[in-house]
């Protein structure tokens, strides 16, 4: 595209990184010189929003917050993927099974993850390993539904191909089921990731003695409104950036996927419409 | 026949785990009540007053954050679906805000509205906002060329252009945002009543924790789970009436 514009490409290069770029920038220049003289106690101005999150950070406050968070979000999240993806293989596969635990598995993910919370906090206290609970219950169910939808989605001639070889079935599950039905699961994944975080804030604001959650609800509790402030704007970063590295993996697993011509990919025309239908 | 005798035996050995687990292990009552108990609460709900008024607050705060959420999102979406630069423009904001965690927003609303049905409202409105707005864009990007050009074409003023052409060939991708949104409206308002002191479902179920009433607790948290999947069921039943023409028209 740049090339045909010829010597002064540079110049289409710059205006196209400003059209995505110059909203943003004018968005936070303008909260920036409307907060700048506000008066409000709860709406303090950016400059002192940043200052607060610089401060934090250098004193390793908001890093040891983000650690300890992330961790749990990172154990929970695994062991939902785990335990998301073996039983759906399991399920999806096995047709009997699927048709005798669908109506089981329907009424369990209709139970809210948050609503699940204050119950597993109470009975067994806060720390990580709650916290870590809690978040694999919630996001163990798309994962599971996921995978799942991606097994039932094989067409048939793969799995009697696989059957006439009389493929082993470890070698079956792994390089057969696992594969086909990975785009499925990474989308089950990405459900999972923002289930994940939602969870993490509504546990730590709930109970706990650590996390970002704590650091935003101490904020609240000792009036220090630009400490609040800070907290969502970092975690907000941390959302924006684990989706970032998300969309990264993904697309580096599913390589083959994306490459796929459109016309025998039945599902996904592009990835900006898979990721949208996604959302 | 034989289906439904397999699906009651996983009831079966779900509810038969569960009893013989808490009646064996010794579980104190605080940690799983045995089955039965939770049972009888849920029987017990449908006689208390407070359930039916914490339900109807849930249900009527979720439905004005939704009702908010669709009219701002549809119509946004659609402007920036049917206009690339802005598409282009908006593309970084809206990445950022929907992988935002809205509900860590509560502590800021929290400071300005204080703990009030605003505030709820105003949560909702923001977490339902970003499905709506994500599938309206796509739907109104998808509109097909020959439609495009015909529009132009006849210079169809531009509110002419919105609501008779922009709006119904995007309005299959918007009932697929506002089914997420729907879910996601009583996800967050039961994780608004939990962890602020706001009437509804939520609270109910904090408060009943908070007393060790663990049996009511969990009576909740499926009264919470059935109102999503009846919620669920109610827009499937509005998607198969507004976009009648849409799916006679794939299956032709």
């Amino acid at each position: 595209m740049a090339r045909r514009i010829g010597k002064h490409w540079w110049i289409y290069e710059i205006v196209q990184f400003a059209t995505y770029f110059w909203l943003p920038v004018v968005l936070v220049a303008l909260w920036w010189f409307i907060s700048s003289d506000s008066q409000s106690f709860f709406m303090p101005p950016l400059s002192e929003i940043v200052q607060t999150l610089l401060n934090d950070i250098g004193n390793g406050e908001l890093l040891e917050a983000a650690a300890f968070s992330m961790r749990n979000v990172g154990t929970g999240l695994s062991a939902a993927i785990v335990l998301g993806v073996s039983f759906g293989l399991l399920i999806g596969y096995n047709s009997v099974l699927r048709s005798a635990v669908w109506p089981l598995i329907a009424f369990l993910r209709a139970i809210p993850g948050v609503a699940i919370i204050p119950i597993v906090l109470v009975a067994f206290g806060v720390g990580p390993g709650p916290q870590i609970f809690v978040i694999a219950l919630g996001c163990v169910w798309p994962i599971l539904l996921n995978t799942i939808d991606g097994v039932r989605g094989i067409q048939s001639s793969i799995t009697d191909t696989a059957r006439a070889y009389r493929l082993p079935r470890a070698l079956f599950i792994r390089q057969v089921l696992l594969p086909a039905a990975t785009p499925q699961i990474m989308a089950g994944i990405r459900i999972s990731l923002a289930v994940s975080l939602t969870i993490m804030v509504v546990s730590e604001f709930s109970a706990g003695n650590q996390g970002l959650g704590v650091y935003i609800s101490s904020g609240v509790q000792s009036f220090a409104p630009s400490q609040v402030w800070a907290g969502t704007v970092f975690i907000g970063l941390i959302g924006y950036l684990t989706n970032v590295a998300f969309v990264l993996i993904e697309r580096r697993i599913l390589a083959w996927y994306f490459e796929i011509p459109r016309r025998t990919a039945t599902k996904i025309t592009s990835i900006a419409g898979a990721e949208n239908e996604r959302a | 026949m034989t289906l439904i005798v397999r699906r009651l035996a996983t009831f079966a050995i779900f509810g038969l785990v569960w009893a013989l687990a808490v009646h064996f292990g010794n579980v104190s009552p605080n940690i799983l009540p045995q089955i039965t108990d939770v049972a009888l609460a849920t029987v017990e709900l449908l006689g208390r007053d407070t359930f039916y008024i914490a339900v109807a607050t849930t249900v009527r705060d979720a439905a004005i954050g939704l009702a908010i959420a669709s009219v701002l999102g549809v119509s946004a979406g659609v402007a920036i679906g049917a206009m690339p630069a802005l598409e282009r423009s908006t593309r970084l904001l809206i990445d950022f805000g929907r992988s935002f965690p809205q509900i860590a927003l509560l502590p800021i609303f929290l400071l300005i509205l204080g703990a009030s049905s605003q505030m709820k409202v105003t949560l909702i409105a923001i977490g339902c906002f970003f499905p709506i707005l994500l599938q309206s864009i796509y739907g109104a990007r998808k509109m097909n060329s020959t439609l495009q050009d015909t529009v132009r074409a006849f210079r169809l003023p531009w509110r002419m252009r919105f609501f008779r052409v922009l709006l119904p060939s995007a309005s299959p991708f918007i009932l697929t945002g506002f089914r997420i949104a729907v879910v996601v409206s009583i996800l967050v308002s039961v994780a608004v009543e939990i962890t602020s002191p706001v009437t509804g479902i939520g609270r109910e179920l904090a408060e009943a924790r908070d007393f060790y009433e663990t049996d009511i607790a969990i009576a909740y948290a499926i009264y919470a789970g059935i109102l999503g999947v009846l919620v669920n069921a109610a827009v499937d039943q509005l998607e198969r009436r507004i976009v009648r023409w849409h799916l006679s028209d794939k299956e032709a």
